[in-house]
Parts: structure tokens; C-alpha cells; sequence
């Protein structure tokens, strides 16, 4: 007998690939946006030096206080009045004034010709400018005034618990990859259940639950269903990052991710990411299936995407604690699990008993709700136009 | 015997659905599931087809219990018209049949679609299908892997006469080459005309089960009479449904037939006199009515 799970993910994954929807979204989509991004990297450096070889790139100055000196660069006016002469002319792309009460107000009045995105003000290089005068105005030496420029050149060396140095690991691409895959984690769920609430939600809507159930157990019909969809969100997300790596490749981003290891951090990563995706397809269908229609799916199974989303909100707090309390709660509730124990990767030395404890738990949960989701989705499928009640969903668990 | 139903009970909420059926189904005959709405009918066709499980009871199809392997020798229509709209007439069809564990599907697609004169919309979304067209294409659905049995749920719904008869001509050709068939409907005239046994059940009990001849004998006879005149009144005859100028008079068990007849003649002017066994409709009514 073949298999029919796979029968069902098939059917699945075709009819929702062959959908002008998906062909614009998961292939045109992307292929504009890399036609954008050669664009922006062939012709936006010779438009910027277009526009900054009208003005040379120079800004211009009026100093009532007389402390500035000025530079290739820096222009300096006399008055208001010349200063906007040269702006219209081109002659520089913008200037500031330096007000007589500078020292006790730090006032300082910038003037350019538009807010246009090439021309933008350059507050920082203006800064800059203005902090190099105050060092030599304020008799600062030199080498101290490097310092001041930049404070310091960071090596950080990390102890073990008796003292030890421990091997440095961080390198830029390790340290972003499991970000990267939590992102991913969360897309992943967002597009793949979006394509199976959808799915479920036809399925209602179209009445063919029972016709299905006399062909297929609910359980072989909620594994395609899963693997259909789940493919269509992972063929996606995999156009999107064939895209995005070739972007990143074609871009000085590149030597972030040159020599990144296939560490048991990243094994970790992978498998986190798989447990996390069936654990809220499992759920998410559950959800659907006990729903009227695709919008009420929708709303019903907006629970279990907020799971996915609350990490997130987190994310700044267990940045700043990894090892605390509430990321340690949220390393062993299922839902969180993949999202913040790949947060906390790369920050922490996450100890072997809370890996296997979380990843116990997260296997433990798939297990029971996949088991109570098939009752639930046997069930829901045959109820049409109408949503179940919270006693008819109880109901439907006590079902044999 | 193709399908054993024993003690077969299930509830929902606390409310018996179905209250310790049992009845039998063999192989070549045509078998009606009859009841009136709510009945618990189509409950029973769902833990036949192992969609739902019994509280109590058991199910056996060809002589085992219920396996996946046994969903492809069966073949369901539901009543509900359940199809994907979106998709060709030609790929839903073998998509549910692939689901039966069919291989060479292709020929037999054109084969049923020539058969219920549907060929031209082989390559048509379903959604251009009209009302009776997906009927019958849930029928092709149902046949299309040559199951043992076949379950109709209200096969004839929705159905112009044309089709009807196109539909009933293709059941009783299925029936001649060996397939069970197990037919649940309000449509009285074609149980009447097409099944060999019955069973019926209301509000979740059995009430009537066996050969529908000895279940029509067992509920006696009736008269239709056509007359001019006043109706006396009549031994014999147990209720009596007068319509003006006709009436159907029911009679008792054993009523003799020459006496009434004798009785009537000269008391009203007779136009038709026609003995004849109660129909299942007649049979139906005075079964739900008794129970209520």
C-alpha cells in the first residue's frame, strides 16, 4: 500500500506551487528584489558620485565664535549670505552656522539646498569635524586626542570556571547564523501556516473531510498536510535565501561568513528549527481544523503564531540576560524553546542538561499533540459551517 | 456475509446516536439504510467506514475488522457535495483515487466520464460544473477503483430524472457483477424498486429490519378505491384515508378482501377497487409516527 501521507503532501505541495500567488511572491518577489540590489550596486555608486562631484563633496562654515580652522574640506564663510550663494551655486553640498553662544548652547544651524536622499545632510562627518577643533582648540595633545577619536581596540578573552582561557568562538558569520535561523524559524512558521490554514480552511469550506476520512486516517491526512505545506514554506524560505546569499555574496558583507565552521551549535540550530516547525504546523492544524472558514482559522490560530512571536519581544532582555530566569523558562516552555535557546547560542554556554531537557520536552510535546491534534482534526474536519465549542473540542477528546 | 454490524452503539453527549444496532449486509445484494432526519444514519455510515469509533460494538468487512487496507475496497459518496473547486474535474478524480491505492487511473477517468456523458469537462475546473454534473462526478469518485462495496448516502440528490435513471441503471449493473451495495434514502420508490433488504432505524434504534417483501407482507395490505357516494363503515379496515372521490383504506391483519368489496357494493358507486401490498412510504410514516 503506498504511502498516503505522502499522496496527500503531493497533492498539497503541487496545487499550491502551480498558484500565480506563490509564483510572484516566492519567485518574482525575490528576483525583483535582486534586480533592485544590482541596480542599486551598479549604478547607485557612479549617481552618488555624481551628485557629490557637483559640490566636490565640501561643506561650508560660519563661525562666529572663531574657534574652527578649515580644511580642504571644510569651507569657511565670512557670512551668511556667500555661504548660500555657493549652496545654490553647487559649489558645496550644504554648510552650518556656529552660533556666538555655542559654548554654553552647542547650537549649531545646518543649511542644504534639499532633503533629497543623495544629498542628505552629513551630521556625522559635521561631528567629526567639530570634535577635531575642540580637541586642538582645548590644547588637547595629540596621541590623547586619537584616544578620544577611538577609546579603544577590543580583544575579549573569556574563563572557564577554574580560570582557564577559553578558545575564542564568536567569529561574526557563528554568531549571526543562529539569529539567522530563529528568523528563519519564525518565517518559516508564518508563511508554511499561512499556506495551511489556508489549505485546512478550503478543505472546510469545500466539505470534503468526510470523503477524505473514508480514504485516509485522520492521521496520515494531518502528516501530508503538514509535509505539503510545510515543503511549500521551506521551497519558499529557500528561494528567499538562495536569493538573500546571493545578495550577501555579491556584496562587502561577504567576509562575515568566510570559514563559518558546521559546528554541533549549528547541528543544534538545525535540529531546534525542525522540532520548532512541526510542533506549530501540529498545533496551527489542530486549530484550523476546528474553524468554519479560512478567516475564522485565522483568528483561532492566532494563539499558537503569537508563541512564535513572544520571543521576539524578549529578544532585547535575554540579549542582555541569557542566563537568566526568564530565559531559562522560556529554553523549557515548547513553544519558545527553538526561537530563544538559538538567541541564546551564541551568547552563553548553554549546559548539556537544559539542551537535552528542552529538546526532551519539545519531542515530548510534538509526541502528545500530535495525538490529541488527530483527535481533534478527525473530528473538526467533519463539522461544517460551524465552529466547535470548547465542550465539543473536550468532546472530541474523550473520542476513541 | 460482507458486513457484520453487532451491538453497535455510540453517543454523543450523553445522547445515544445509535443504541445497540446489529443487521448484516451480503455480498450481491442492495441494502437500504432508511430513517427519518436525525435518525443517526449517517453516524452509522461513519463508524462503518471507521471515520468514527463505537462506544460499544463491532464492525467486521469481509469477515476483519476495520484496516486502512479495507478503506480501498470501499467506496463512499457522501451526501454532502464535497469537491475542491479550484482544481480540473480530471485531476480531482485521481486524486481520490490515487488515495484508494489505484495505479493505471487515466483510462479508467475517460472510461466514467464517457459513461455519465461528462467527457467534454475532463479538462474543466469544477467550479463550471453544475449542481447535478458534481453529483455525479462525487459518483465517479466513489466507483472509480471498482470497490466490493459501495456506500450512497442520498445518491439520487440533487439528480434531473434523466440522470437519476442513468445513475440507477449504472447501480444495478455494478450490482449484477458482484458489488455490495448500501444505499441510505428518503426516495422510498427507489428502495422500493432497487433493494433486496432493508434496515431502519429511528432515533438510534432498530425498528424494521429484513427482506423488504416480508416486511411489506408483515404490514399487511391496503385498498385504493375511486368512488361516488358516502364511505360506509367497514369491518375489517383499520384506518381509512378519504380523499373525496378516493380513498386508501388500510386493513387489518387477515382482513378478508372478498367482504369488503361485498360491503361496498351498492352503498357507493365503485370505479376502482385495487388490492395491493403498503408501500414503504406508507410502511415509513406509520413506523416514525408509532415511535414518537
Amino acid at each position: 500500500m503506498k504511502n498516503k501521507s505522502l499522496i496527500v503532501a503531493k497533492y498539497e505541495f503541487l496545487k499550491i506551487v502551480k498558484r500565480k500567488g506563490f509564483l510572484f511572491f516566492a519567485i518574482l518577489l525575490p528576483l525583483l528584489a535582486m534586480l533592485s540590489l544590482m541596480f542599486a550596486m551598479h549604478y547607485l555608486p557612479s549617481l552618488i558620485s555624481q551628485t557629490t562631484n557637483t559640490t566636490n563633496g565640501k561643506i561650508g562654515f560660519v563661525d562666529y565664535t572663531n574657534f574652527l580652522e578649515s580644511t580642504q574640506e571644510f569651507i569657511e564663510y565670512m557670512d551668511i549670505q556667500p555661504a548660500k550663494q555657493s549652496l545654490i551655486n553647487d559649489d558645496i553640498s550644504s554648510f552650518f552656522v556656529v552660533q556666538k553662544d555655542y559654548f554654553n548652547t552647542s547650537k549649531i544651524t545646518i543649511y542644504s539646498k534639499d532633503g533629497s536622499f543623495f544629498g542628505s545632510t552629513p551630521t556625522k562627518t559635521i561631528e567629526g569635524f567639530l570634535m577635531k577643533n575642540l580637541l586642538r582648540y582645548g590644547n588637547v595633545n595629540d596621541v590623547i586626542a586619537e584616544k578620544i577619536e577611538n577609546p579603544m581596540a577590543a580583544e575579549k578573552i573569556t574563563l572557564d570556571e577554574q580560570g582557564n582561557i577559553k578558545e575564542e568562538k564568536s567569529k561574526v558569520g557563528g554568531f549571526l547564523l543562529p539569529y539567522a535561523l530563529a528568523f528563519l524559524l519564525i518565517l518559516s512558521i508564518m508563511t508554511s501556516s499561512g499556506y495551511l490554514l489556508q489549505g485546512i480552511g478550503e478543505e472546510k469550506e469545500s466539505r470534503t473531510g468526510e470523503l477524505l476520512l473514508s480514504s485516509i486516517s485522520a492521521d496520515q491526512l494531518l502528516r501530508g498536510k503538514i509535509l505539503g505545506y510545510g515543503s511549500v514554506g521551506l521551497l519558499q524560505i529557500g528561494i528567499w535565501i538562495f536569493v538573500g546569499l546571493i545578495m550577501i555574496f555579491n556584496s562587502p558583507l561577504a567576509g562575515l561568513f568566510v570559514g563559518i565552521e558546521i559546528s554541533l551549535v549549528f547541528a543544534l540550530a538545525i535540529l531546534y528549527f525542525i522540532l520548532g516547525y512541526f510542533l506549530f504546523a501540529v498545533s496551527i492544524a489542530c486549530a484550523a481544523s476546528i474553524s468554519s472558514s479560512t478567516r475564522e482559522a485565522q483568528q483561532t490560530s492566532m494563539i499558537f503564531t503569537m508563541f512564535a512571536i513572544i520571543p521576539l519581544m524578549f529578544a532585547q532582555f535575554i540579549m542582555m540576560a541569557p542566563n537568566s530566569m526568564v530565559a531559562k523558562i522560556f529554553t523549557y516552555f515548547p513553544y519558545s524553546s527553538p526561537v530563544i535557546t538559538m538567541m541564546r547560542f551564541p551568547l552563553v554556554e548553554i549546559s548539556f542538561y537544559e539542551i537535552v531537557s528542552s529538546i526532551v520536552i519539545l519531542i515530548i510535546s510534538i509526541g502528545v499533540m500530535t495525538k490529541l491534534s488527530g483527535k481533534i482534526f478527525r473530528m473538526g474536519m467533519l463539522m461544517y459551517g460551524k465552529r466547535a465549542s470548547l465542550r465539543e473540542v473536550v468532546g472530541f477528546l474523550k473520542e476513541k | 456475509m460482507t458486513l457484520k454490524v453487532e451491538n453497535l452503539t455510540k453517543s454523543f453527549d450523553s445522547k445515544n446516536v445509535l443504541d445497540n444496532i446489529s443487521f448484516s449486509v451480503k455480498k450481491d445484494e442492495v441494502f437500504g439504510l432508511l430513517g427519518p432526519n436525525g435518525a443517526g444514519k449517517t453516524t452509522m455510515i461513519r463508524v462503518i467506514l471507521d471515520i468514527l469509533k463505537p462506544d460499544l460494538g463491532e464492525v467486521e468487512i469481509f469477515g476483519e475488522y476495520f484496516s486502512e487496507e479495507i478503506k480501498e475496497r470501499i467506496g463512499y459518496l457522501p451526501e454532502e457535495s464535497g469537491l475542491y473547486k479550484k482544481i480540473r474535474v480530471s485531476d480531482c478524480i485521481r486524486y481520490f483515487a490515487s488515495l484508494k491505492g489505484m495505479e493505471d487511473i487515466d483510462s479508467k477517468i475517460d472510461y466514467w466520464l464517457e459513461k455519465l456523458n461528462l467527457q467534454e469537462y475532463k479538462n474543466k475546473n469544477v467550479q463550471e460544473l453544475s449542481k447535478g454534473m458534481q453529483r455525479q462526478l462525487q459518483f465517479i469518485i466513489s466507483i472509480i477503483h471498482n470497490p466490493d462495496i459501495l456506500i450512497l448516502d442520498e445518491p439520487f440528490h440533487g439528480l434531473d430524472p434523466v440522470n437519476t435513471k442513468l445513475i440507477k441503471d449504472i447501480l444495478l449493473e455494478l450490482k449484477n457483477k458482484g458489488m455490495t451495495i448500501i444505499m441510505s434514502t428518503h426516495q422510498m420508490d427507489e428502495v422500493e424498486r432497487m433493494c433486496d433488504r432493508i434496515l431502519m432505524i429511528n432515533k438510534g434504534k432498530k425498528v424494521l429490519y429484513g427482506k423488504l417483501n416480508d416486511i411489506k407482507t408483515q404490514y399487511g395490505f391496503s385498498i385504493i378505491v375511486e368512488y361516488e357516494g358516502k364511505l360506509p363503515k367497514i369491518g375489517g379496515v383499520e384506518k381509512v384515508n378519504d380523499y373525496g372521490s378516493s380513498a386508501e383504506l388500510i386493513l387489518e391483519r387477515n382482513a378478508n378482501t372478498q367482504n369488503i368489496l361485498k360491503n361496498l357494493v351498492g352503498k357507493v358507486e365503485l370505479k376502482k377497487f385495487e388490492v395491493k401490498t403498503r408501500s414503504l412510504n406508507e410502511i415509513f410514516i406509520e413506523v416514525v409516527e408509532n415511535e414518537k
